[in-house]
């Protein structure tokens, strides 16, 4: 099993370094910043630093708090910096917090997120003088890179939970970033389907689709401490600010 | 109790700040099979159970209680990465 880690609620840029270092040499596979209390690009260029053999990557930048132009930029020269060690989860951020923390709807995400994962997948993979050139309902691009890319391309992942964003990372995708709280059941019956229909709808490959998913790890030599931790850890998370929210995150994929 | 009424229960002691008696509600099966959780042998079988289902699990450290606010507080969790990795 290919065993990643997320980062990015340390109490300091430094102890998540440390944390990051530890980790290679035990042997993780890749290292995931996000946009939360830090900004997941600059720590992700942290954690490059910090590192020589283990992939980092953001899990994920938030495409309503940043221009598809402007990420696709960060992620090559991340690529470039990591020697191309890096991975790009893009995904739209918390429906609650992006109106909350920034004043923006993020209610209709699926023509925005399209345009977003084609343009990004284009910038990234923009060879020197080539035209990339894509026009969209919510987003364009009219650019040439000035230099190759570090690697032809860099794995582009779109997170996603709701049946219509899974669907349209199968087809505009790398790979389907699955959240936290998803049973086994929930990923195998549900989330692989419906983006592998996706892919094959698009006219994609479906078994060149990745899924990495995301899970709350309550570790302790004392289980039922670890238990209470994944107890509270649950409720806390699943937004408590906003009750429907946390109903649906109950009883959707609580029920798989 | 079904999912469903702790949810209704869960969406009202929360935002009333009511934590510990919505945790003393929260669904065995929650902890079982939405998290990884338990000591480091434990911890390993559930994340084996994920395999050809997903292409890397992603872990997100939970914070317990015994935490010191050092390195030492990530122990068992490398101790686990270090048996799960391939």
């Amino acid at each position: 099993m290919k065993i990643g880690m997320m980062l990015g609620f340390e109490d300091s840029i430094k102890t998540m370094t440390n944390i990051a270092r530890a980790a290679e040499g035990a042997g993780i596979n890749a290292l995931y910043t996000v946009d939360a209390g830090r900004s997941a690009t600059i720590t992700a260029a942290a954690v490059i630093n910090a590192t020589s053999r283990a992939q980092v990557g953001t899990y994920i930048v938030n495409a309503y708090a940043r221009e598809p132009w402007m990420t696709g930029l960060e992620a090559r020269d991340l690529n470039e910096i990591s020697g191309g060690r890096f991975i790009l989860g893009v995904g739209t951020g918390n429906l609650h917090f992006n109106d909350y923390y920034m004043g923006i709807d993020s209610r209709k995400a699926k023509a925005k997120m399209r345009d977003f994962m084609t343009i990004v997948r284009l910038v990234v993979s923009g060879r020197a003088a080539e035209r990339v050139r894509y026009q969209g309902d919510v987003h364009r691009i009219r650019w040439r890179a000035t230099w190759n890319p570090t690697t032809p391309s860099l794995p582009v992942y779109l997170s996603a939970s709701g049946p219509n964003m899974v669907r349209l990372a199968g087809e505009v995708s790398d790979g389907v970033g699955i959240g936290i709280m998803s049973s086994v059941e929930f990923v195998r019956d549900v989330v692989r389907p419906n983006a592998q229909a996706g892919a094959v709808a698009a006219g994609r490959d479906p078994q060149a689709l990745r899924f990495p998913t995301a899970a709350t790890v309550s570790v302790n030599r004392d289980v039922e401490a670890a238990r209470n931790a994944s107890r509270a850890g649950y409720l806390q998370i699943i937004s408590p600010d906003s009750p429907p929210l946390l109903r649906l995150a109950i009883t959707t994929n609580g029920l798989c | 109790m079904g999912f469903a009424e702790f949810a209704d229960q869960a969406t009202r002691l929360m935002p009333a700040g009511k934590l510990r008696e919505a945790m003393a509600l929260v669904p065995d099966e929650v902890v079982d099979r939405m998290t990884i959780t338990g000591n480091v042998e434990q911890c390993a079988r559930r994340i084996q159970a994920y395999a050809g289902v997903a292409d890397e699990l992603i872990l997100a450290r939970t914070g317990q209680r015994n935490d010191t606010g050092t390195m030492a507080d990530y122990e068992d969790l490398l101790q686990l990465i270090s048996t799960s990795a391939q």
